[in-house]
């Protein structure tokens, strides 16, 4: 069968093609319980007996999976307890609860359809999930579908500029987002600038974005969480799934190793440059421009009560010339292991690390250097859930994190070497949160994470005057902590059903964050450098308020939600006028603080069923800070404040073989600072500013379409594959990427330009799959 | 400038990747009330030291901006003496010494102008001082050739000892005795890396080849410097302040507005004229070298 893929490869390589695994899937999700207690079974193995696929339940006793359409046995299994075998008739979507009984009661399992209302029932508010299936129906750029690209079109989320990787929840900043990939922290999630990110398609299963109600074991982000998981169901064979394209060629392998062993190898590589070197031109054939990635994964059974898993990430880009280049790149590992002590009590511990770096290096005569710069996390953490009677819903745990970040170092070699110092710092946090239902219409959850932060020596602490010049400086030896902030984070929720169809939700959650991103620019760059809260700089902290009403119609056909928050936010970071923030020893002088303010109104409609389907979302939000010594202390709209925003996702099956995807995209331009005046040194003009954000970009819209073909889609074969059509940007709008100002040649007087990134962008895809 | 060169490769790798595209548009900007901008330099080289005056205008205004005409202009030494600059009859708004001048390193200069901008019937009093630090001792100049992006680049790279402590510089170059960098293209140095250390061909600017002019865009134009082989070059490297540095620094990173990607949101041009005035007054002790470009 490989061979197959290789001729494949060849034949389509000057093509867009990306692959994907399933077509024709639906989505099959549910809950295994305990039958008369109905508690949660975490770690219960379901098998499909018909492609002898299994999956496990995770810590909350659910499990999901995606299936081709078809009728099928579902064999349910748990220790202690009767196997259950379920009549699974997967035509579209689905929802199933499914109860075990202990080995002394001998009953019949029951399988109910249900939980089609659990955005009604759900006590999350402010949470967006998107299936990889419903992710790779959406149109893409250069074909390439993108799981970040499919979190910018959710309600209440902004990209922070044309292609970036970088996204605004609720008008918060893109360093309070915290991304995990199988609970490990992305720190760069861009790959080639920001146009891709380091998702895998073929790797990701799924995704949940929580919008500022971060689960209580999660934290030390202000305003989201971006929870990816890999796929995580055991193949009985093995399987695998590729692709190639005009960017990117892809391939992930999954199989078995013995009964307990399952393991999955995936990697994707971009190919720009190979085309680069067809170029006639000398120095185009010199030019590196490439990314990679590689994810791989082994979970093994130790027992029936006990899992080990092995997650690991490693992503690379490299560009460069003859005579500079760039690389930067993530690496993210963990090795966790699960254990039921009982029906009840189920435990998952864990070593996580995670590491993002760049390095720069010029070859320029004269001025040969290399610059690099290091983030390094290493983390433990212990979660539990118990579960007893129903009335308890109980997770509770604790991380521990350590930060070693290097700025910066160049070195070169007449001149030795700079280095920005390194900063330490140990992160940690407890936490304990029920869910319990008071009444059959009303439930609620409760929960407190505290939060404990400590700068770790060696490290030197610079005292500023009020005009931020260094004052004095102490510092602290290897291993001593000096500086400790700690925080109460309290979070809770309730829902209250009004009927069968429609509920009303209320929470609040105050969350902290200790480290920050030094950007200020409007879109990310890969050139970051974090840095730590400490003696000069309190840790950034947010009160969010939100409230809901969540109707469903038509037998929950569509789905509709208005949201509301309100956001405080104290201490919140920005820089000062002209900051250096690269390569600054002092980079903590630039820092401003102050308050912030956000708040929205969230529109959702979503069809899940049918020939056509999708969703419709609009916000309307505001996001302003206030810091004294920034915009001469006026009120100021944050860079990522978008007044009005609609996105459109509909996806329409017109036969077996054809369905036609559209999505439209509108937001109101990005806050932006343009001169209000000018002034001339020997005929040159320079601008005058009379203050911050105070001007808009152009607004932002634009209709992507594709075309899926299935050429047969009852084959019966193994190899399946499709044809996809996309066409970026349909109508061409020029989207303004920067608006630059420059002299006319002729008579010296100012003009402005707008650069924008893409016009229209047609593009094939070929998917496959055996 | 180092870093921003590896900037700029990254951008242009971006666009390649891209089909990025530029396009004039109109902006509905409004305009601010005028301010007084005042811009004057003291050098140790003989001349009629001078201050321009001017006013600002609304972004897009079509006219020049007005020159400011009447105004009373002196510079104190630190020992005292006070020039006093007159506006010369042919160029408007220039203010310059009665005589011939030269400044001293060492020496502070404060710069005094008196004139009634904003036209309430009193005059204002703008002022700025400025030290002149001793110049850099230059060994020699040198022009390679580096052969980047597919294109011919004339380097300048210098041999000198860098002295001990935080220092700051600019060049200018005058190309067969005419200046060739303005403001926007002054090259702009500091010492981070290299304090205290001899200068062995550090590269301090770039010039692209006038024999491929043809093979740059029109903007590509724009934001180059041409020289030809043959040209005589005049190097001129001076020490100067702080703050005159990141005055400079600053208007070069706002004068085209926004970068995305490597820049903060543009704010106004730290000045060091009082009163709220626009522009700055530096000093300095130009060391200049002369090569012919091989």
């Amino acid at each position: 069968m490989l061979s197959k893929t290789l001729i494949v490869f060849s034949f389509f390589s000057f093509f867009v093609c990306s692959v994907y695994a399933q077509r024709q899937t639906v989505t099959v999700e549910g809950i295994v319980l305990e039958k008369s207690t109905k508690i949660p079974l975490p770690g219960a193995t379901l098998l499909i007996e018909e492609t002898r696929k299994g999956y496990v339940s995770d810590e909350s006793g659910r499990f999901k999976f995606s299936i081709e359409k078809g009728n099928y046995t579902l064999l349910t299994s748990f220790v202690g307890y009767q196997s259950a075998r379920t009549k699974l008739s997967a035509s579209n979507n689905q929802k199933l609860e499914i109860v075990l009984a202990d080995n002394t009661a001998l009953e019949e399992v029951v399988v109910t359809a249900r939980a089609k209302d659990a955005n009604i029932t759900n006590l999350s508010m402010g949470v967006e999930r998107l299936s990889m299936n419903e992710i790779k129906k959406m149109p893409a750029l250069m074909g390439e579908v993108d799981v970040i690209k499919a979190v910018q079109l959710l309600p209440g989320v902004q990209s922070t500029s044309e292609g970036s990787s970088g996204f605004s929840v609720r008008g918060g900043s893109p360093d309070q987002n915290l991304i995990l990939l199988d609970n490990t922290t992305i720190y760069n999630a861009s790959h080639l600038m920001g146009f891709f990110s380091v998702f895998n398609n073929d790797v990701v299963s799924d995704l949940e974005l929580y919008k500022g109600d971060i689960p209580l074991k999660h934290g030390g982000r202000l305003s989201s969480l971006l929870d990816v998981k890999t796929i995580d169901d055991m193949p009985e064979k093995f399987s695998a799934t590729g692709g190639i394209g005009l960017i990117l060629s892809r391939l992930v392998l999954q199989g078995k190793a013995g009964n307990k062993t399952s393991w999955m190898v995936g990697g994707r590589r971009s190919y720009a440059d190979l085309f680069l070197k067809l170029s006639s031109d000398e120095d185009m054939k010199g030019m590196t421009l490439y990314f990679y990635d590689l994810n791989a994964k082994m979970t093994h059974r130790i027992s029936p009560r006990d899992n080990i898993s092995l997650n690991m990430y490693y992503g690379q880009d490299n560009f460069g010339t003859k005579l500079s280049g760039f690389k930067y790149g993530n690496m993210a590992g963990s090795l966790s292991w699960s254990h039921s002590y009982s029906e009840s009590l189920y435990s998952r511990i864990g070593l996580n690390i995670s590491n993002y770096d760049y390095f720069l290096t010029s070859d320029v005569e004269g001025a040969k250097m290399t610059w690099e710069s290091t983030i390094n996390d290493i983390m433990l953490r212990a979660d539990y859930t118990y579960n007893n009677d129903g009335f308890l819903n109980l997770s509770f745990g604790g991380t521990s994190t350590l930060h070693s970040f290097t700025p910066g170092t160049v070195k070169s070699e007449d001149y030795g070497q700079f280095k920005i110092d390194n900063s330490y710092a140990l992160e940690s946090a407890l936490y304990a949160s029920n869910e319990q239902s008071l009444t059959d219409k009303l439930s609620v959850k409760y929960g407190l994470r505290w939060s404990v932060f400590q700068n770790v020596g060696k490290g030197t602490v610079f005292t500023y005057d009020n005009n931020y010049e260094q004052t004095d400086s102490t510092f602290y030896k290897s291993g001593k902590i000096y500086n400790t902030y700690h925080s109460l984070e309290p979070r809770v929720g309730v829902v209250y059903k009004l009927t069968d169809y429609s509920s009303v939700k209320a929470s609040y959650a105050h969350n902290t964050q200790y480290i920050q991103l030094a950007n200020s620019s409007s879109s990310s760059s890969p050139l970051d450098v974090w840095f730590l809260s400490g003696p000069n700089i309190k840790p950034q902290k947010v009160d969010m308020f939100s409230a809901g009403y969540f109707h469903n119609l038509d037998n929950n056909t569509y789905e509709t939600s208005v949201e509301l928050y309100y956001k405080s936010l104290s201490n919140v970071i920005d820089f000062a006028d002209h900051a250096d923030l690269i390569l600054n020893k002092h980079l903590e002088a630039e820092v401003r603080t102050g308050k912030g303010k956000a708040y929205g109104a969230e529109f959702m409609v979503r069809k899940n069923k049918g020939r056509l389907n999708g969703f419709v979302n609009y916000t309307l939000s505001r996001a302003e800070r206030t810091i004294a010594e920034i915009n001469k202390g006026k009120t100021y709209l944050s860079p990522y404040d978008k007044t009005n925003s609609v996105n459109i996702v509909l996806n329409y099956e017109l036969s077996r073989k054809v369905t036609l995807s559209g999505l439209w995209v509108y937001a109101t331009g990005t806050p932006t600072t343009f001169p209000s005046g000018r002034f001339g040194i020997d005929g040159e003009y320079f601008p005058v500013y009379s203050g911050r954000n105070e001007y808009r970009k152009p607004d932002y819209h634009r209709l992507d379409l594709s075309c899926t073909y299935v050429p047969n889609p009852d084959s019966k074969k193994k190899w399946k594959s499709e044809w996809s059509f996309s066409i970026y940007n349909a109508y061409g709008r020029k989207n303004p990427y920067m608006i630059t100002f420059d002299q006319e040649a002729d008579t010296g007087i100012p003009y402005a330009e707008s650069v924008y990134l893409f016009n229209l962008v047609p593009s094939i895809t070929y998917n496959f799959k055996f | 400038m180092k870093m921003r060169n590896i900037y700029t490769n990254l951008l242009v790798l971006l666009f390649i990747f891209t089909t990025s595209c530029t396009e004039r548009i109109d902006l509905d900007l409004d305009s601010a009330d005028p301010v007084i901008v005042i811009y004057g330099t003291v050098t140790d080289t003989l001349a009629y030291q001078s201050v321009a005056i001017s006013s600002t205008v609304p972004y897009f205004e079509m006219e020049h901006n007005p020159t400011v005409s009447g105004a009373h202009v002196t510079i104190t030494t630190s020992e005292n003496e006070i020039w006093t600059l007159l506006e010369n009859d042919n160029q408007k708004g220039t203010y310059q010494t009665e005589t011939l001048r030269a400044g001293k390193p060492g020496e502070t200069y404060h710069l005094k102008v008196e004139y009634d901008f904003n036209q309430d019937g009193t005059t204002e009093l703008y002022e700025a001082s400025s030290t002149m630090l001793s110049p850099i001792q230059l060994d020699s100049v040198q022009i390679g050739r580096m052969d980047h992006m597919g294109k011919n680049s004339f380097t300048v790279n210098l041999f000198a000892q860098e002295p001990v402590g935080e220092d700051f510089y600019f060049s200018k170059y005058y190309v067969n005795d005419t200046l060739a960098t303005k403001l926007s293209k002054y090259g702009m140095m500091n010492d981070l890396f290299m304090d205290g250390e001899y200068l062995n061909g550090y590269l301090v600017y770039f010039f692209a080849d006038m024999a491929e002019i043809d093979d740059y865009s029109d903007n590509s134009k724009k934001n180059r410097t041409f020289l030809s082989s043959g040209d005589e070059l005049i190097v001129e490297f001076n020490r100067i302040e702080k703050s005159y540095y990141k005055f400079v620094k600053q208007a070069q990173d706002v004068k085209d507005g926004e970068n995305p990607m490597f820049g903060g949101p543009p704010s106004n041009i730290q000045g060091n004229i009082s009163n709220g005035a626009v522009g700055f007054f530096s000093t300095y002790s130009p060391a200049r070298l002369t090569v012919v470009v091989p």
